[in-house]
């Protein structure tokens, strides 16, 4: 291509402007003005970065190293889809149960917004857990868990438990993508995405965002592909769905007769030709393209070394019951995400579906709780005992939690939960938090925040923080703007950090 | 025609000479408007109070001449900031005032022109206002100038009030210094890194706080705060407590917006410092501390070699798909997995990988890979060890034997491997270890109990770590509705069966919806839509007139 052309190519006219101006600033010496207008990323690239040229090293982040010395090296991040009932689960109100059946008051519910399933309701009946709590010792004065969690209870003293959650979303959409993005509205990078962009993969082999889903036994949400999207950045750091059936990754397996070599050759053929056609149009999404037919290339190898469980010692599948050989339950999701871990996965992200329950709560919740405890309280004890967890942050959370009050009848043995945005349980273990202890509190009827609020960008930022990167450097400019995880907020809790 | 127009701006931003020229004329032309600024102020003094009110013609001519020739200092400024290194504490404030000068003279010049001769008395007091204001804008900041160019101290030194001493001392060590660095470890190695980093601003020409890194006699003096180097107790010295400070905190050095001292520099100093500062001691052992183990390379050569580990053993490794990253922005330690080749590189092609990095890997994990006791051999050499991974590998006892006494190793991931109890009091010999997992080991009960009580605050996890104990468990679940409300509440009843005790919205002053009501003091208080509520909660005194009572 004449080089000439190619230059008027690549200048874009925010690129022409910043640049033009740029250079008149260095010559008038006023390099703050022109450090303003500077169209690159802030980032400091280390020594080690300037290899990093367009292709790269496979999985180097735009960052090169963390910002700082960071506490945890990866992040598995499990989302229970539809929210569960935090009232029922972890958030222990004795007081309650002198309260069945009375009215919410309305000095506790302050015309707060409700969702069109419940506000039509007459009453507001309060409706007790009707599960049995047990206190646990863990590193501080010990942590109330319900009935429906014995195994994960085990572990209390390594679960940094924060009461205190709250979010800005009402239903599970808008919800879910503030949890995933920093933002309700669809379109951002998930938090993964920005994990890959920012800092890469530890094992070229693997995509560095994973994504497990393990499908409920209640009333289950949609769960779009867009959580685990890229948004703005390239679709490289876009998450990688890891399917439950025989095939994880869909076309990934050669036809029959197709041998490796050949293989390697055709996409050397291809990646040529796809050179040619970056030369003529620049596109940086060709370049992605290319760096993902090679991470499929070495994924035919990696994959089904992965998600072959025969190596793994009996007493180890036992620790994470009956269900791990089953493909695509949470045992089994569990098993696959210490063995992600292991190799070096930077973000991975399991979703439990089925936490939504609108009606027929203690019956429904059993279930999904059953299927969750003693899988969970396996990856933190396996984690644990191979010197992973110390550098593996575990982040355990939904989009929301569920009402105090009844939707629907309310008996002695059965009520249903609407969404609940203003207070809501989650919990972290391991990579750097203070373990076993509780943070924050609920109001006497599990409605509002009494002490010590967390946000979704609190999280994230300390979530950052964690992973040795300050959320407000971690930036990717893209329309003019500079875009963040926490877009312009959030706060790191130190309270929780170790 | 783009292209032309963006390429002729890049190249005004290069180093080429005439520019430079023209920057270097600042110091000669700033003359011209500080000297036709005062003329200015003479002859306008002069008209006001010695009555030449006649003749106010030159006063046009050299308030332009101020003007005009004070943008043309200002610019030749700005180009002699871009292109030298100037200490920003001074250069910034220097540059704004310049320029706020430059702007009310400019203005003053264009008052005096409206004035018409001293006719329009309102155009005239601005003139002289604004005339003033730019003298005394241009005083601190021909101050700020003069003391780049000549040092602190240059005016004020000589002063009555000020002390002589410090000059007249450290102006002795300047002729002994040269001769005192010849050859030593000072001047190979700590003059070049002072030089970098730190000379701009305390060299013999600046000496900012007074204090000159120049040479080891004007270290030892010290500047303001004291002494650079406490020859007693070396370690507490201010020199290194300074470079130690945390980044955030004020009085850290090089300053923050500085181009900071790399770890291996701070190593080198701290090494310097501590072992004496001595001058000429060309055997000196700089290997980060008096008490570290003589067998571990020196930390002297870990600045050059940066320079040895070329990119092409980067690359090898980025070839190889090795995980290589600095352990953090700005360090030379590295973070090394070999997760995604382990079962496809032998050992020998590890350790050919390795060998070239060995002096800055920090964190190394080599789990499920083909390294074997032998290649612990080399592992156990690696000076800046901290975390030792080797999950699932065929290390035994023999390679953990080769760690012992490892200098800096602070973890160690032994869980799957073929340790025994032999390893124990190898394990127990690694002075910094913290954490050792060895679950899956070889390792008995017995060895296991050994290793536990063999050194305290080492944390050993086996994988038996107990479940959490119960503290109570709840009592039996009686559901009641019997509690009283909180609050002011005292009735039981739904709000929404009650008459609110309104006509109208307190907060919009609409119809009321029956939909939405709450219950305050209680009384039931009707709303017309579902916002108001919420906003009569942020507040209720404000609304609390508008209810009938």
């Amino acid at each position: 291509m004449d080089p000439l052309e190619r230059h008027h190519l690549e200048i874009t006219r925010r690129r022409f402007f910043g640049k033009s101006l740029q250079s008149i600033c260095n010559g008038f010496g006023v390099a703050g003005l022109s450090s303003l207008v500077n169209a690159q990323p802030a980032s400091a690239f280390g020594r080690v970065l300037n290899l990093n040229d367009t292709k790269g090293g496979p999985g180097a982040g735009a960052l090169g190293a963390p910002h700082f010395a960071p506490k945890a090296k990866r992040i598995i991040y499990l989302h229970m889809e539809g929210a569960p009932s935090q009232i029922d689960l972890f958030d222990y109100k004795p007081s309650l149960r002198q309260r069945y059946n009375q009215d919410l008051p309305d000095s506790v519910r302050r015309g707060q917004r409700l969702t069109g399933m419940t506000s039509g309701q007459t009453r507001f009946p309060v409706a007790p857990s009707i599960f049995k709590f047990t206190q646990y010792k863990n590193n501080a004065d010990g942590v109330w868990i319900s009935e429906l969690l014995p195994n994960l209870a085990s572990v209390s003293d390594e679960l940094c438990m924060i009461h205190s959650m709250q979010t800005d979303a009402i239903n599970h959409e808008p919800g879910i993508t503030f949890f995933q993005t920093g933002n309700e509205q669809p379109g951002r990078p998930a938090f993964g995405a920005w994990m890959s962009y920012g800092l890469g993969n530890s094992n070229a082999d693997l995509p560095c965002f994973i994504v497990m889903i393990a499908q409920g036994t209640g009333n289950m949400q949609a769960l779009s592909a867009r959580f685990w999207g890229s948004g703005f950045l390239s679709s490289e750091h876009q998450g990688c769905k890891l399917r439950s059936g025989s095939d994880p990754v869909l076309y990934l397996h050669d036809p029959d007769g197709l041998k490796r070599d050949d293989r390697r050759k055709m996409l050397d053929v291809v990646e040529k030709l796809n050179e040619q056609e970056y030369e003529q149009s620049l596109d940086p999404e060709i370049r992605a393209r290319i760096s993902q037919a090679e991470m499929a290339f070495r994924m035919q190898m990696s994959v089904p070394e992965l998600t072959d469980f025969t190596n793994e010692d009996a007493a180890t599948l036992d620790m994470y019951g009956p269900d791990v050989r089953k493909p695509g339950t949470m045992a089994a999701n569990c098993l696959l995400a210490r063995r992600l871990a292991e190799r070096g996965v930077r973000f991975i992200q399991l979703y439990q579906r089925g936490w939504d329950q609108h009606g027929n709560l203690p019956g429904e919740i059993r279930g999904q709780a059953k299927a969750l405890d003693q899988p969970l309280a396996a990856l933190i004890r396996d984690l644990r005992r191979r010197g992973l967890l110390d550098e593996t942050l575990i982040l355990w959370a939904s989009e929301f939690g569920r009402t105090v009050y009844s939707q629907g009848t309310l008996t002695e043995t059965n009520y249903g939960r609407d969404h609940h945005p203003r207070c809501f349980t989650v919990w972290m273990a391991g990579g750097g938090v203070k373990p076993g202890i509780t943070y924050g509190k609920t109001d006497e009827y599990c409605y509002n925040i009494d002490e010590n609020p967390v946000t979704v960008h609190d999280l994230h930022a300390t979530m950052l923080h964690l992973m040795g990167l300050d959320h407000e450097r971690l930036i990717y400019r893209h329309l003019g703007r500079d875009y963040r995880l926490t877009d312009v907020f959030g706060k790191v809790v130190p309270a929780l950090i170790a | 025609m783009i292209v032309n127009i963006s390429m002729l701006a890049d190249s005004a931003g290069g180093p080429f000479s005439l520019f430079t020229l023209f920057g270097r004329l600042h110091p000669l032309v700033l003359h011209v408007p500080i000297g036709a600024v005062l003329a200015l102020a003479v002859v306008e003094l002069l008209t006001w109070f010695a009555g030449f009110e006649e003749s106010r013609r030159p006063h046009g001519m050299l308030a332009w001449l101020a003007a005009v020739s004070a943008w043309i200092s200002v610019s030749t400024g700005l180009v002699m900031h871009a292109n030298g290194t100037y200490d920003p504490d001074d250069a910034l404030p220097h540059r704004n005032l310049a320029i706020a000068c430059s702007i009310m003279i400019t203005l003053a010049a264009f008052a005096n022109c409206r004035s018409n001769y001293g006719k329009r008395a309102g155009m005239l007091w601005i003139y002289r206002i604004l005339l003033f204001a730019g003298i005394a804008a241009m005083i601190p900041a021909g101050h700020l100038g003069a003391t780049m160019t000549h040092g602190e101290g240059y005016l004020m030194g000589f002063s009555p009030g000020a002390a002589s001493k410090p000059e007249s001392n450290s102006s002795a060590s300047v002729e002994s210094a040269p001769a005192d660095a010849a050859d030593g470890a000072f001047s190979t190695i700590i003059l070049p890194i002072l030089r970098a980093k730190c000379l701009t601003c305390h060299g013999e020409d600046q000496r900012k706080g007074k204090l000159s890194l120049e040479s080891v006699e004007s270290i030892r003096a010290g500047g303001k705060s004291g002494p650079a180097i406490d020859r007693e107790k070396p370690a507490d010295s201010l020199i290194l407590e300074r470079i130690h400070r945390d980044l955030e905190e004020k009085g850290h050095m090089p300053p923050r917006s500085k181009t900071q001292l790399l770890e291996s520099e701070i190593a080198s100093i701290d090494a310097w410092v501590k072992t004496g500062a001595a001058p000429n001691a060309g055997s000196l052992q700089l290997n980060g501390g008096a008490d570290s183990k003589p067998a571990a390379p020196d930390t002297t050569e870990s600045h050059p070699a940066r320079a040895r580990v070329d990119d092409g053993a980067f690359r090898a490794l980025r070839d190889a798909l090795v995980h290589v990253q600095p352990v953090k922005q700005g360090s030379e330690l590295l973070w090394m997995d070999f997760a995604a080749p382990a079962a496809r590189l032998g050992e020998n092609e590890i350790l050919q990988l390795l060998k070239p990095v060995a002096g800055d890997v920090g964190d190394l994990a080599l789990n499920r890979s083909k390294i074997t006791d032998e290649g612990m051999a080399s592992i156990a050499a690696f000076p800046r060890l901290r975390r030792l991974e080797l999950r699932s590998t065929a290390v035994g006892d023999a390679g953990i034997d080769k760690l012992k006494n490892h200098p800096s190793l602070e973890e160690l991931i032994l869980t799957q491997t073929k340790t025994t109890d032999a390893s124990v009091d190898s394990i127990l010999t690694i002075p910094k270890l913290a954490k050792v997992y060895v679950w899956g080991s070889g390792l008995t009960p017995e060895g296991l109990a050994r290793l536990r009580a063999g050194k305290s605050g080492l944390q050993v996890d086996a994988g038996d770590a107990p479940a959490a104990a119960v503290v109570k468990v709840e009592d039996p679940i009686k559901l009641s509705g019997d509690a009283p409300l909180p609050g002011a509440q005292t009735a039981n009843a739904a709000p929404a069966n009650l008459k609110p005790i309104n006509s109208v919205c307190p907060v919009t002053g609409k119809p009321l919806n029956p939909a939405y009501q709450i219950v305050f003091e209680g009384k039931v208080i009707g709303f017309c839509c579902p916002n108001c509520p919420s906003k009569f909660w942020e507040n209720p005194a404000e609304f609390k007139a508008k209810i009938p009572q």
